[in-house]
């Protein structure tokens, strides 16, 4: 889980909710983290959130396929003060480019959010207006699957409460009264994620069958699809040492293993795999 | 329930689009330019959309009908198809769109009238001539017709057009619309099956396989013509046993003089959307499967394809002449058996 925050004061009270701690050194931008959270301090604009959001992705493992929110707050022109919504859709009001979220998350307030280069006191339009969410999303959907990548706004000011009213102790207030729906909502990207981490993109074969075979980059992808199906029809019901044992080098493994599961016979079957699955590949014994 | 309508800013005063807003009062309304920059995007995640699909309310500029592959058809000369709508309500594993689209919402394209007028420009352009009209390639022909009204629309538009030939494919029980009017002998309503233990394991969300026959069964009372698609056809270590025992419960209601034409083919699917499917679902059992690349198509084996299908012809033989079968094997005329004179080359992937 990675969130990209504009302010310390929008920052603070989620390091305190989520237990993070500041990393040091620090870099180019503050990030804290916790066993499965990071969160960076982008600063103002859509040029640094985009820069600090690839500089978390940078500084940290895991990032694929995982949720990554931009969080903070925005002014809108319709909305109460203190509420929450999550845009629909994103617009950079300089290039009039926009980006559509996709919507997993039902019972949320949606809205469109405008990314605005400087501050926007009038609010012309139906919509939220921020400074970053142009920046990030973007460069977080080069990270991760855009139905992970969401920007989340608390309203912070509209026509009837000025944007000059907020101070660092109103702004910590607004998050903190929306720390419980913003779990939430966390939570909810996080349980979409784990459906989708099935394949170890960056896993390398076990240690003890690099020791005995070698594979070209070619092979070792064939090979994890085949270790994938293996995990698929067989399972544990067989060991591998049983049709690899003697094989000599990495081509036999492949044809051996590629002739075994051919042989198995199909059946109309659900997939029984289920939580976040195939994290690692079906062990061997080495030699 | 659509939770998120997406409508290109062009149309928003449609009055379909307005009837259809009107359907969903709860659902956010976001404005776009064209459906292409939601539906077409990078990064996204067909199988995660596919939990909260949205609905996209879009206008098709052009290419309304196309011609299908070269040797398609259940008989006709003249073969073209049309897609009102693209992506399906139902969530078959087996399913080319998943491997094709990079979304799951589905695009509902509300100009109705472009899409007939594009049909009557094919029906000119072969003067007099009978042109076949495929709907459901690209989505469920009647899925969602509650919510569409297309069937409707269709039916009146073909009522005084009787050279265009029409097959509705569908694995839907939205039949009202067929069942509200008199039957048109230019309409076949199709419908895809695959033995139950298949439909249970793989077309997720799709109606079972008894409702369909219990739909065919009260469109053939109203004097409907049928079609029956076996495609794909499914392995199984008891497929014959399957697909013996899903024939005989078709022909046990369906009276053979109601069903137009039956179509069987074999599990296809092009290289790259293969590839995309089992990256999406690395985890199925049906993708795990032993399958072959035959000229950049992912396909059964090739002898394995053949019994297949030559189990299945011999099974249906015994129920229906084998002028109304027709083959969309990879390389049909070469694997299933010559005495088969109308065997026809299919779409390059499994319908759905």
């Amino acid at each position: 889980m990675f969130l990209v925050v504009a302010l310390q004061a929008e920052a603070q009270p989620l390091i305190t909710h989520f237990g993070l701690r500041c990393e040091s050194p620090m870099g180019m931008f503050r990030i804290y983290r916790s066993e499965s959270m990071a969160l960076v301090v982008s600063g103002v604009g859509k040029s640094l959130s985009a820069a600090a959001t690839g500089y978390l992705c940078g500084c940290s493992d895991g990032w694929r396929n995982a949720p990554w929110i931009n969080i903070g707050i925005a002014g809108h022109r319709n909305v109460d003060v203190g509420e929450l919504i999550v845009a629909n859709k994103i617009v950079d009001q300089s290039t009039a480019h926009s980006w559509y979220p996709p919507q997993l998350v039902s019972n949320v307030v949606n809205s469109t959010l405008i990314t605005v280069d400087k501050p926007e006191e009038s609010y012309p339009e139906r919509a939220a207006y921020d400074m970053e969410a142009a920046g990030f999303f973007p460069s977080a959907t080069r990270c991760s699957t855009g139905e992970l990548v969401q920007s989340i706004k608390v309203i912070s000011d509209n026509p009837h409460q000025s944007i000059a009213s907020l101070n660092a102790r109103s702004i910590e207030q607004l998050i903190t009264k929306n720390l419980s729906e913003i779990e939430q909502f966390i939570n909810r990207l996080s349980e979409l994620s784990i459906e989708i981490k099935v394949l170890p993109h960056n896993g390398s074969l076990p240690e003890s069958w690099a020791k005995r075979w070698s594979f070209s980059v070619t092979q070792g992808h064939r090979l994890r699809r085949l270790l994938q199906r293996w995990k698929v029809l067989i399972g544990d019901g067989e060991t591998l040492d049983s049709v690899l044992g003697a094989c000599k080098d990495g081509a036999a493994v492949l044809t051996a293993l590629e002739a075994r599961l051919n042989a198995e016979k199909p059946t109309y079957r659900r997939s029984l795999l289920v939580g976040p699955r195939a994290s690692s590949l079906p062990d061997v014994q080495s030699q | 329930m659509i939770d998120t309508l997406y409508i290109e800013q062009a149309i928003a005063t449609h009055p379909r689009v307005r009837e259809i807003g009107l359907r969903f009062p709860s659902a956010n309304q976001v404005m776009c330019e064209r459906y292409g920059a939601v539906f077409n995007r990078k990064s996204q995640n067909f199988r995660l959309q596919k939990k909260n699909p949205s609905l996209i309310l879009a206008d098709k500029f052009d290419n309304h009908v196309l011609e299908t592959p070269e040797g398609y058809g259940i008989g006709g000369r003249n073969n073209y198809y049309f897609a009102h709508m693209l992506n399906c309500i139902y969530d078959c594993r087996y399913c080319f769109l998943q491997g094709m689209y990079r979304s799951a919402h589905y695009v509902l394209f509300v100009n109705y009238d472009e899409f007939f007028s594009a049909m009557d420009a094919k029906l000119m352009a072969h003067d007099g001539e009978d042109v076949w009209f495929f709907s459901g390639y690209d989505c469920d022909s009647l899925a969602l017709d509650p919510l569409t009204g297309f069937a409707e629309h269709l039916l009146s538009y073909l009522e005084t057009r009787p050279h265009a030939m029409v097959e509705l494919r569908t694995k839907s029980t939205q039949i009202r619309a067929l069942l509200g009017q008199a039957p048109l002998s230019n309409v076949i309503v199709a419908f895809s099956l695959t033995p139950e233990p298949a439909a249970v394991a793989l077309e997720h969300k799709a109606p079972s396989v008894a409702k369909r026959i219990n739909a065919m069964t009260q469109l053939a009372q109203n004097g409907w013509r049928l079609g029956l698609r076996f495609d794909p056809l499914l392995d199984d270590v008891r497929f014959e046993e399957h697909y013996q025992s899903l024939f005989r419960d078709i022909f046990d209601r369906i009276d053979p003089a109601c069903i137009h034409s039956i179509t069987i083919g074999p599990f296809r699917m092009p290289g790259s959307f293969f590839s995309n499917v089992v990256r999406l679902y690395p985890d199925e059992p049906l993708l795990a499967g032993s399958f072959a690349n035959r000229d950049g198509l992912i396909t059964y084996p090739k002898e394995r394809e053949a019994a297949m299908l030559a189990f299945c012809l011999d099974e249906l033989r015994v129920h229906v002449s084998g002028d109304k079968i027709f083959s969309c094997a990879v390389d049909g005329r070469d694997t299933v058996r010559a005495d088969t004179e109308s065997i026809n080359l299919g779409f390059r992937s499994s319908s759905h």
